[in-house]
C-alpha cells in the first residue's frame, strides 16, 4: 500500500471513529425503548441527563413545545430604567422557567428588545404564558381609616357637585365592562364575605343619606364594614368611571390610592359586590425584598390554597417596623394592583412571613410562587411571535421524515447500482459513510435536528451522489479514450475536483446566507444543508476514491464495472 | 446503462425557441402574481393565526367555520389537512386598531374626562423598517375643549398607554401612534375555547399554533429578501472570480429565472409562500447552480483544449458532453424529492413541491438559459471587436 493510500485510510477510519462515537449516546437512547428509557430516567436522572444532552437535539416542530418572542415594552420607562431593562426582564424569566421545570430551556435576546423563549416539550402554553408574562409586582400597603376614608368621600361629593354630576357616572363603558369581567375570577364562583380575624364586626352606615342627591359619590356606595366600602355590583363601574375622573383625582390626597379588592364578595343583602380600599402610596413593605414564597393549606378554607412569602433581611426589617407602627391596623396585599387580601395586623411581625390569599387552585399557587420567587419584571411584555407544536405532531413528522429518507435512499442506490454497476454500490457505500459523518457532526455540534433539517438531510442523499456522477461519467470517458484502469479513475478523480468544487461551494454560498439570515426551522434546514455538502464532499473525494484505490491497486482488475 | 452515448443535440440553435417557452412561463407567472395582487404570502410574513387541530370523527367544515366565526373570525380560511380528521385555520392580520382604540379612549377620558373625546378614524400602519418605523395603530381622536399637547401627552402614558408619537392635526384633532399590542396571541386561545365549545362530544387535539405579529412578519420579509439578494451577489462574485464575468451574468440569470417561474406556479395554484417555501427557493438556487456550473466548467476545459471550435459548437460539445451528468443527477435527486413529496407529512408538502418545480426548471435553465446567454454575450463582444477592426 502506497503512503498516501495508508494515511487515506487511517484518515477516513478515524473520521468514521469520530462520528460514530459523536453519535454513540443517540444510538443507545434509540436503542433502549420507552420503557428502558424511563427506567434509567427515574433510576439514574444525572446519567441519563448527560446522555440526553449529548445526544442528537430534536429541534421544537419535532419535539414539541413553545417558542415565543416577547418584546419589551419600554415606552412607560425613563431612559436610565430602559438601559438594561432587557437584560433584566431577561434574568426574571430565566429565574421563572428554572423554577418552572422545563427541561433544556433556551432564553435568549434577539435584537435590542426582544426575548426570545423555547420550551421543549411544553404540554401547556398558556400556562407558560402567564407565568413568563406575568407582571408579580408585589406590595404590602397600610389602609387608611374610616374616617379619613369619610374625608375623601365627602370632598368627592363635593367636587363632583361642581362638575356637573350629571354626566359624572357615564364611565368609558368599553372599559368598564372589560375591567368588570376581568376582576370575577371565573363566572358565578363568587366567595362569602370574609369576618377577618377577632374583631368585632365595626359595620357603620355611610355619613350620608343614600337617597341624597345632594352626594353623588357616596349615594353609589352600600356602606361602610371596617375601614373600606362595600359598592354593589352594579354601581362599580360608575364608581371606577368617577375615580378616573381627573377632577376626581384632584381631590384624592396625593399620599393615598384608591384599590379595589380581587375577589368578589357576597352580600348579606343579597346580590355580589366589591369592596374599595383607600391605601396610603408610602406607607408599605416592597415585595423586591422578597426571598421565598410557597403553597400551603387555607387554613379557613381547606379546597383552596394560600400563599406563604417571607422577605430577607432588609425586608424583614422594613416589614418589622411597618408592622411595630400600625398594630390593630388593617392592611393590603397588592399584586399588580389588585388587592389580594386585607389582613389586620395583630402584632409586630419580626421574621418577615406574610401570607397571600385569593382561593388559588393547585397550580395557580404553585404558579404564583414561582413568579413571586423570581421577582418582578421590570417592564411589560408584549407577545409578538408565538408557535406551539404538539408532541403527537412531531413524533408524525419524525416518523414521516424517516420513511421518505429510507424511500428515498433505496431508490437512489437502486439507481446507482443498475445504472453504474459496481462502482454505483462504491457509491451508495459512500452515501452511507456521509450520513453517519453528517449525523455525527450535528450530534457533536448539538445543532437541533428540525422538520426542514431533515429535508436538508434528505436532499443531501440525493445531491451527494452528484459528485459520484460526475467522478463515474468523468472515468467512462476516459476508459473510451483507452485510457488504462488506473489513469481513468485517476484523471476523472483530478479532472472532476475542480468541477465538485465549485459547484458544491456556490451551493454552499446560499447555504450560509440562509444560516445567516434566517430563523428556526430555517436555520435548521441550512445547517444540515452546509453541513450535507462538506460531508458530501469529503465522502466522494476521499472515502469513494479510496475504496477505489484499493480495489484496484493490485492491477488484477482488467474490467471496471462503471 | 447508459442512457446517453455521444448525444449530438444541436441546444444553442434551439436557444431562440427555449427564450419563448421561458418568457411565455415568466409571463404566465407574473400576469397571475397582478391577477391575485402579489405573492401569497403565508403568515410567517403577513402576521396572523395558525391552528391545526386534529378530530377524532369526521367533523363537518361548515359546522368548524361556525366555531371559528363565533370566536370572532369571519375571515377565516378553512382547509383540510392531510386526511385524519384534521383542519387547518388560518386567520391573516388581525385588527388590533380597535383594541388599540379602545384603551386610548379610556386613558382619554381619564386625563382629561370633559373634553368630549370622539375617534374620528383609525388605521393599522404596517411597519416601514427602512425608515425605522416599527409600524403601530394610528388612532385620530377629536375633542371640543383640547387640553395642550404635552398635558395630554404626560397624562395618557400615565394612564397606561404607551405610544410613540402624538400630533396635533388641527384645533380640535390629535393624531395617536400607539405600538403593537400583540393580541394575536389571544386568537388562538380564544379559537381552542370556541372549537371545544362547538364539538363538546369530539376528542380535539390542537396539534399545532402558530401566531405571528405583523412587526415580526414584516422583519422576516426584508431579512429574506436581503438573504436572496446578498446570496445571488455572492454567486456573481463567485463566478466572476473562479470564470469569468460573462458566465456569472449567465447563472444569475439562469437563478432568477428558476425563482420567478417557481413562484409563479405557486402564484397559479394559489399556494401559500411561507418561510419554508423560501428556504426551499434558495435551495433551487444553489441546485439550479450547481447544474450549471457543470456545463460552464466544461465550456471553460474545452475552450482551452479545442481552440479551433466556434464558440457556439463548443458550447454545444459542452452541454453533450455533461448531458448524462445532469439528467443522472436530476434524477436522482428528483427520487428522493418525490419521496419526500409523496410520504414526507403535509407540514413539508409545499417545501418540497417547490423543490420538485424547482429541480425540473433549474436542470432545464442549466442547459438552455444560462449557457445561451453566455453565447449572447460572446456574440456581442466578437461583433463589437469586429467593429473595432473595421
Amino acid at each position: 500500500m502506497s503512503k498516501s493510500l495508508r494515511y487515506k485510510v487511517i484518515l477516513v477510519s478515524l473520521v468514521l471513529l469520530g462520528s460514530l462515537w459523536s453519535l454513540y449516546p443517540t444510538i443507545r437512547l434509540a436503542m433502549m425503548g420507552a420503557q428502558k428509557r424511563h427506567a434509567m430516567a427515574t433510576e439514574r436522572p444525572e446519567d441519563y441527563d448527560k446522555l440526553e444532552k449529548k445526544a442528537l437535539k430534536r429541534g421544537l416542530d419535532l419535539s414539541g413545545g413553545m417558542h415565543i418572542a416577547l418584546e419589551v415594552d419600554d415606552t412607560k420607562l425613563t431612559d436610565a430604567e430602559r438601559a438594561d431593562v432587557v437584560d433584566r426582564a431577561l434574568e426574571v424569566i430565566r429565574n421563572r422557567v428554572d423554577q418552572f421545570g422545563v427541561s433544556e430551556p433556551e432564553i435568549t435576546k434577539e435584537g435590542t428588545k426582544r426575548i426570545i423563549v423555547q420550551l421543549p416539550g411544553l404540554q401547556d402554553p398558556s400556562r407558560a404564558k402567564r407565568l413568563i408574562g406575568q407582571t408579580a409586582m408585589l406590595e404590602w400597603k397600610l389602609v387608611r381609616q374610616q374616617a379619613e376614608v369619610a374625608d375623601v368621600i365627602k370632598r368627592l361629593d363635593d367636587q363632583l357637585k361642581r362638575g356637573g354630576a350629571d354626566t359624572a357616572f357615564t364611565a368609558p363603558a368599553a372599559g368598564a365592562d372589560s375591567i368588570l369581567a376581568a376582576g370575577g375570577r371565573g363566572a358565578g364562583k363568587t366567595d362569602s364575605l370574609p369576618v377577618p380575624g377577632d374583631l368585632a364586626p365595626a359595620i357603620s352606615t355611610l355619613p350620608t343619606d343614600l337617597t341624597d342627591k345632594d352626594k353623588p359619590f357616596s349615594s353609589l356606595l352600600m356602606t361602610f364594614y371596617h375601614d373600606w366600602i362595600v359598592v354593589q355590583e352594579e354601581n362599580v363601574p360608575k364608581v371606577r368611571g368617577v375615580l378616573a375622573r381627573a377632577d376626581a383625582l384632584k381631590v384624592i390626597p396625593g399620599d393615598s390610592e384608591f384599590l379595589w379588592l380581587d375577589e368578589w364578595a357576597d352580600l348579606p343583602e343579597g346580590g355580589r359586590g366589591k369592596f374599595l380600599f383607600l391605601l396610603a402610596k408610602d406607607e408599605m413593605v416592597s415585595g423586591k425584598n422578597l426571598q421565598n414564597a410557597t403553597p400551603s393549606a387555607d387554613p379557613s378554607n381547606p379546597s383552596s390554597l394560600l400563599i406563604r412569602f417571607s422577605f430577607n433581611r432588609t425586608g424583614a426589617r422594613e416589614l418589622s417596623r411597618f408592622t411595630g407602627k400600625n398594630v390593630g391596623r388593617y392592611t393590603a396585599i397588592v399584586l399588580d394592583g389588585k388587592i389580594k387580601s386585607y389582613p389586620v395586623i395583630r402584632s409586630k411581625i419580626p421574621d418577615g412571613n406574610g401570607v397571600i390569599e385569593g382561593n388559588f387552585t393547585d397550580v395557580e399557587a404553585r404558579d404564583l410562587s414561582v413568579v413571586l420567587r423570581a421577582g418582578a419584571l421590570p417592564a411589560d411584555l408584549i407577545p409578538r411571535e408565538e408557535r406551539t407544536v404538539g408532541p403527537s405532531l412531531g413524533s408524525d413528522s419524525i416518523k414521516q421524515g424517516l420513511n421518505a429518507g429510507v424511500i428515498g435512499f433505496i431508490a437512489v442506490v437502486l439507481f446507482m447500482v443498475i445504472y453504474y454497476g459496481l462502482s454505483g454500490a462504491i457509491a451508495s457505500v459512500a452515501l452511507v459513510y456521509n450520513l453517519i459523518l453528517l449525523f455525527g457532526v450535528l450530534a457533536y455540534l448539538g445543532a437541533a435536528l428540525t422538520l426542514p433539517g431533515i429535508g436538508g438531510i434528505i436532499l443531501t442523499i440525493g445531491m451527494a451522489v452528484d459528485a459520484n456522477v460526475l467522478i463515474f461519467e468523468r472515468i467512462r470517458e476516459e476508459l473510451r479514450k483507452a485510457k488504462t484502469i488506473r489513469s481513468a479513475i485517476d484523471a476523472g478523480y483530478d479532472r472532476a475536483f475542480v468541477t465538485i468544487l465549485d459547484s458544491n461551494l456556490t451551493t454552499l454560498i446560499t447555504a450560509v446566507v440562509l444560516w445567516q439570515f434566517g430563523t428556526g426551522p430555517v436555520k435548521g434546514f441550512a445547517t444540515t444543508l452546509s453541513l450535507g455538502i462538506l460531508a458530501s464532499m469529503f465522502a466522494a473525494l476521499v472515502f469513494s476514491r479510496m475504496i477505489f484505490d484499493l480495489w484496484t491497486r493490485s492491477g488484477k482488475v482488467t474490467k471496471l464495472s462503471i | 446503462m447508459q442512457f446517453f452515448h455521444d448525444t449530438n443535440v444541436h441546444f444553442v440553435a434551439l436557444r431562440k425557441k427555449a427564450y419563448i417557452f421561458s418568457c411565455a412561463l415568466i409571463l404566465i407567472g407574473i400576469i397571475s402574481l397582478i391577477a391575485r395582487g402579489g405573492p401569497n404570502l403565508s403568515i410567517d410574513f403577513e402576521g396572523g393565526t395558525l391552528i391545526q387541530v386534529k378530530f377524532d370523527q369526521h367533523v363537518p367544515a361548515d359546522k368548524l367555520r361556525e366555531a371559528v366565526t363565533n370566536a370572532g373570525f369571519n375571515n377565516a380560511k378553512i382547509q383540510d389537512f392531510g386526511e385524519n380528521n384534521e383542519y387547518l385555520i388560518t386567520v391573516e392580520k388581525i385588527s388590533e386598531t380597535a383594541k388599540a382604540s379602545e384603551i386610548l379612549m379610556r386613558a382619554l377620558n381619564k386625563t382629561s374626562p370633559a373634553a368630549g373625546w370622539k375617534i374620528v378614524s383609525t388605521k393599522e400602519m404596517p411597519p416601514d423598517l427602512s425608515k425605522g418605523f416599527e409600524g403601530g395603530n394610528l388612532v385620530v381622536v377629536e375633542a371640543s375643549k383640547m387640553p395642550s399637547l404635552e398635558e395630554l401627552k404626560a397624562g395618557v402614558i400615565q394612564n397606561g398607554v404607551g405610544f410613540m408619537e402624538a400630533t396635533k392635526q388641527s384645533d380640535k384633532r390629535i393624531a395617536f401612534s400607539l405600538p403593537f399590542l400583540g393580541i394575536e396571541s389571544e386568537a388562538a386561545e380564544n379559537m381552542k375555547a370556541e372549537i371545544s365549545k362547538t364539538f363538546p362530544d369530539r376528542k380535539i387535539e390542537i396539534r399545532r399554533t402558530e401566531t405571528v405579529g405583523p412587526k415580526i412578519g414584516e422583519e422576516l420579509k426584508n431579512r429574506m429578501g436581503a438573504a436572496i439578494l446578498i446570496s445571488m451577489i455572492g454567486i456573481l462574485i463567485y463566478i466572476s472570480w473562479r470564470f469569468e464575468f460573462k458566465f456569472a451574468v449567465g447563472a444569475v440569470i439562469a437563478l432568477i429565472h428558476d425563482v420567478l417561474i417557481t413562484v409563479g406556479v405557486f402564484s397559479i395554484l394559489d399556494k401559500e409562500i411561507s418561510i419554508v417555501v423560501i428556504a426551499a427557493l434558495l435551495t433551487i438556487v444553489g441546485y439550479s447552480l450547481n447544474d450549471t456550473i457543470v456545463v460552464f466548467d466544461r465550456i471553460r476545459e474545452n475552450f482551452s483544449l479545442r481552440r479551433r471550435e466556434s464558440y457556439d459548437n463548443m458550447v454545444d460539445i459542452s452541454i453533450n458532453e455533461t448531458l448524462g451528468r445532469t439528467v443522472n443527477t436530476s434524477l436522482t435527486t428528483l427520487l428522493v424529492i418525490f419521496a419526500l413529496f409523496f410520504l414526507g407529512g403535509e407540514v413539508i408538502h409545499d417545501f418540497a413541491f417547490a423543490m420538485l418545480i424547482g429541480v425540473g426548471i433549474g436542470t432545464y435553465s442549466s442547459i438552455f438559459v444560462a449557457s445561451p446567454v453566455v453565447i449572447e454575450w460572446q456574440h456581442r463582444i466578437t461583433e463589437r471587436t469586429k467593429v473595432k477592426q473595421a
